[in-house]
């Protein structure tokens, strides 16, 4: 059992090596988070998440800023949906949350569209002015209704 | 035969029943090994002589019987109590049994290393002097597989007496090995007797030199032991005792590959 | 026909002997992990022999299984206009299933068959009895170490592979299909959940890395000590880890999303 540096070396770059690809895919690729680092936690209500999903970014202006930490109902059967936003955020606290989706068929996210107050947002707020998400079937359903009463009228 | 007072027996086996695979080896052995001689275990191929001393070393178990090494029956006590006995054997396999991927020098330094709390410098000490005296001051570094048959069976002697024990089993030492090796071996194993008091148990089919070194003979005829000096042997009139030994003389006749192939009771299904 | 019941249920009574010898043989290797000394040197040996040494066809294969989700991906996805979801197919595809089940059948073939042929001739040439003889206890020396050394080798190099496919996937998804980069990461982390995804891939992988890893010293340690004896442990020792790696995987996978 005469250790053989070489092969010392070779096992302590495996792991060394593993154990980064393990990180990246747990942090980077996974988003597992060190607890709760300081970010800014807000929640919004809204009536119809559609396809959003736990993980889907938050943006202002088009950048992202935070991601959605948990989705569930409260009290009144309306969807509740927690995010976590960058640390440091002045958020006013007229800002309303809309939930759009990227192209036509893609992924939902949370926009952001920041408002005029001077009050700001605290850790752990509700956004007020909430946006919900288009479904596409009721849209086409508003169309051919809406048309429908049109051609009776 | 006579019956040798086993009062200085070291090991003795107490009427062995052994079976593998339903072919009977041993039918009701009976004999001792006196402590300190040189005791050679004598047989044809598949006779049972490497069985006698894996029995002794606790690595099979008879169907029935008693095997005592030093008091204690190892047939009949747990795995962990075996070891406590082993501390005091040592054995010399027939293919050796070094480790193959440590060299001879740790091969050599491995129970000593497992059992004593030796520093590094006294244990490399002590593994030069054990090459030393079995003459493979040279190889300490080579592995294994780069060793010659007479280099593996010295190592395994070597390795066996590392740690000083009070019992030697030797399994045919001298199998596979030119004549010159053979008489070597035979000195080695002679002067280990000579200088450390040993209780040496060789089991071998090599009747020349069974004849010269042996303090006693456990010959193994049909399953069962006939035990004798070497010149009460020859002095016997049994048919069968001197067709053995005068037939053995001409080496073809025994000589083969010996090995005995052991059959675990248990086989994997798929 | 009563014949053939009799066969069949011999075979089952075997099977449940065997079920219960492997326990047996586990139970022990636990009680060799709490008893010192500790085996280091042997156990990170065997990380070399398991792990480093079959760094190359984790790698490799790796690579091109995420080179063929990123071509496959690619083919059905752009139908729907959702190509730029590539990362989050292959992604989820090497994560959940594909990164552990084939890094434990290629580690099966490579390295669970070696170890199973190292052992079966150390018993063959005796050695394990040359080691009982000198009151070292083989299954302390030889078989713990091989076998932790398998269950801490199987996540890593599944992360290897993963991550070996995400790039082989990227290559051929971004550099060849032209998929957008962005969207290939960011569709990746959108989908890809810490808990269920992570977790449970590297659960699995370590689920079958105990497998494996009983499986192989197992059918060495009890084989028959002849040359074929060896051989047969080693052939066994494929097919019996691969068929319980698939089917863990089916049960852990329905257990682990519920």
């Amino acid at each position: 059992m005469m250790p053989n540096a070489n092969r010392d070396i070779a096992v302590g770059l495996f792991v060394f090596a593993a154990l980064c690809a393990v990180a990246f895919l747990s942090i980077r690729v996974g988003g597992a988070s060190w607890g709760a680092p300081g970010g800014l936690a807000l929640h919004a209500t809204f009536a119809e998440i559609g396809g959003l999903k736990v993980r889907a970014p938050v943006e202002i202006s088009g950048v992202r800023v935070g991601e959605v930490t948990a989705i569930g109902l409260d009290a009144d059967y309306q969807a509740r949906v927690d995010m976590d936003l960058d640390a440091g955020l002045q958020l006013p606290v007229d800002t309303s949350a809309s939930i759009v989706t990227a192209g036509l068929l893609g992924d939902q996210y949370i926009a952001l569209e920041v408002g005029a107050e001077d009050e700001v947002l605290q850790p752990g707020d509700a956004i007020a002015f909430t946006e919900s998400a288009v479904i596409l079937e009721r849209l086409i359903g508003q169309v051919v209704h809406g048309s429908k009463v049109d051609g009776e009228e | 035969m006579t019956a040798e007072p086993e009062a200085a027996a070291h090991v003795v086996l107490d009427d062995v029943h052994l079976a593998f695979a339903g072919r009977a080896v041993l039918r009701g052995v009976r004999c001792g090994f006196p402590r300190g001689k040189i005791s050679v275990i004598l047989g044809g191929s598949g006779a049972g002589k490497t069985t006698i001393l894996r029995l002794i070393g606790g690595l099979v178990r008879p169907q029935s019987g008693r095997v005592v090494v030093d008091g204690v029956d190892v047939c009949a006590v747990r795995e962990a109590d075996l070891y406590a006995v082993r501390d005091r054997i040592g054995m010399m396999f027939q293919g050796g049994a070094l480790l193959d991927s440590l060299t001879v020098f740790d091969n050599l330094a491995l129970p000593l290393r497992e059992h004593t709390r030796r520093s590094e410098g006294e244990i490399v000490a002590e593994v030069r002097r054990s090459l030393a005296a079995v003459g493979l001051a040279d190889a300490e570094a080579l592995l294994p597989g780069q060793l010659s048959g007479g280099m593996i069976k010295r190592t395994a002697l070597a390795r066996a007496l590392v740690l000083r024990p009070e019992i030697l089993l030797c399994d045919e030492p001298f199998s596979g090995l030119d004549p010159i090796s053979v008489k070597r071996i035979e000195g080695l194993l002679c002067r280990i007797n000579a200088e450390l008091g040993v209780t040496m148990l060789v089991s071998s089919h090599h009747v020349r030199s069974t004849m010269r070194m042996a303090d006693r003979i456990v010959l193994l005829v049909g399953g069962r032991a006939v035990t004798g000096t070497p010149a009460q042997l020859r002095a016997s009139d049994d048919p069968w005792i001197h067709e053995f030994l005068d037939d053995g003389d001409a080496e073809g006749r025994l000589s083969d590959d010996g090995g005995e192939v052991l059959e675990p009771e248990t086989r994997p299904i798929l | 026909m009563s014949d053939f019941l009799r066969r069949f249920g011999a075979w089952c009574v075997a099977f449940v002997e065997e079920l219960g010898r492997i326990t047996l043989f586990a139970a022990r290797i636990l009680r060799a992990v709490v008893t010192p000394p500790p085996r280091l040197r042997p156990f990170l040996d065997e990380i070399y022999n398991l792990g480093v040494l079959s760094l190359v066809i984790i790698c490799v294969c790796g690579g091109a299984v995420g080179m063929v989700l990123a071509l496959q991906g690619y083919d059905t996805l752009v139908r729907f206009g959702a190509e730029e979801s590539l990362g989050a197919v292959i992604g989820l595809s090497l994560i959940r299933e594909l990164g552990p089940v084939l890094t434990a059948l290629l580690t099966t073939g490579r390295a669970g068959s070696a170890t199973a042929a190292e052992i079966g001739a150390m018993v063959r040439t005796e050695q394990l009895d040359g080691l009982r003889m000198m009151s070292i206890d083989p299954m302390h020396l030889v078989v713990t170490p091989k076998a932790l050394a398998m269950i801490a080798v199987m996540p890593l190099l599944s992360a290897l592979f993963i991550v070996s496919g995400l790039a082989g996937g990227y290559a051929v998804g971004v550099g060849l299909k032209g998929v957008d980069a962005g969207a290939y990461w960011s569709s990746l982390e959108a989908n890809v959940v810490f808990r269920d995804d992570i977790v449970g891939s590297f659960l699995k992988a370590g689920v079958f890395g105990v497998i494996v890893g009983l499986v192989s010293t197992y059918r060495g340690f009890t084989c028959t000590p002849t040359a074929t004896g060896v051989s047969r442990a080693t052939t066994s020792t494929v097919v019996v880890s691969s068929v319980a790696v698939l089917i863990a995987d089916y049960f852990i996978t329905a257990l682990w999303g519920s």
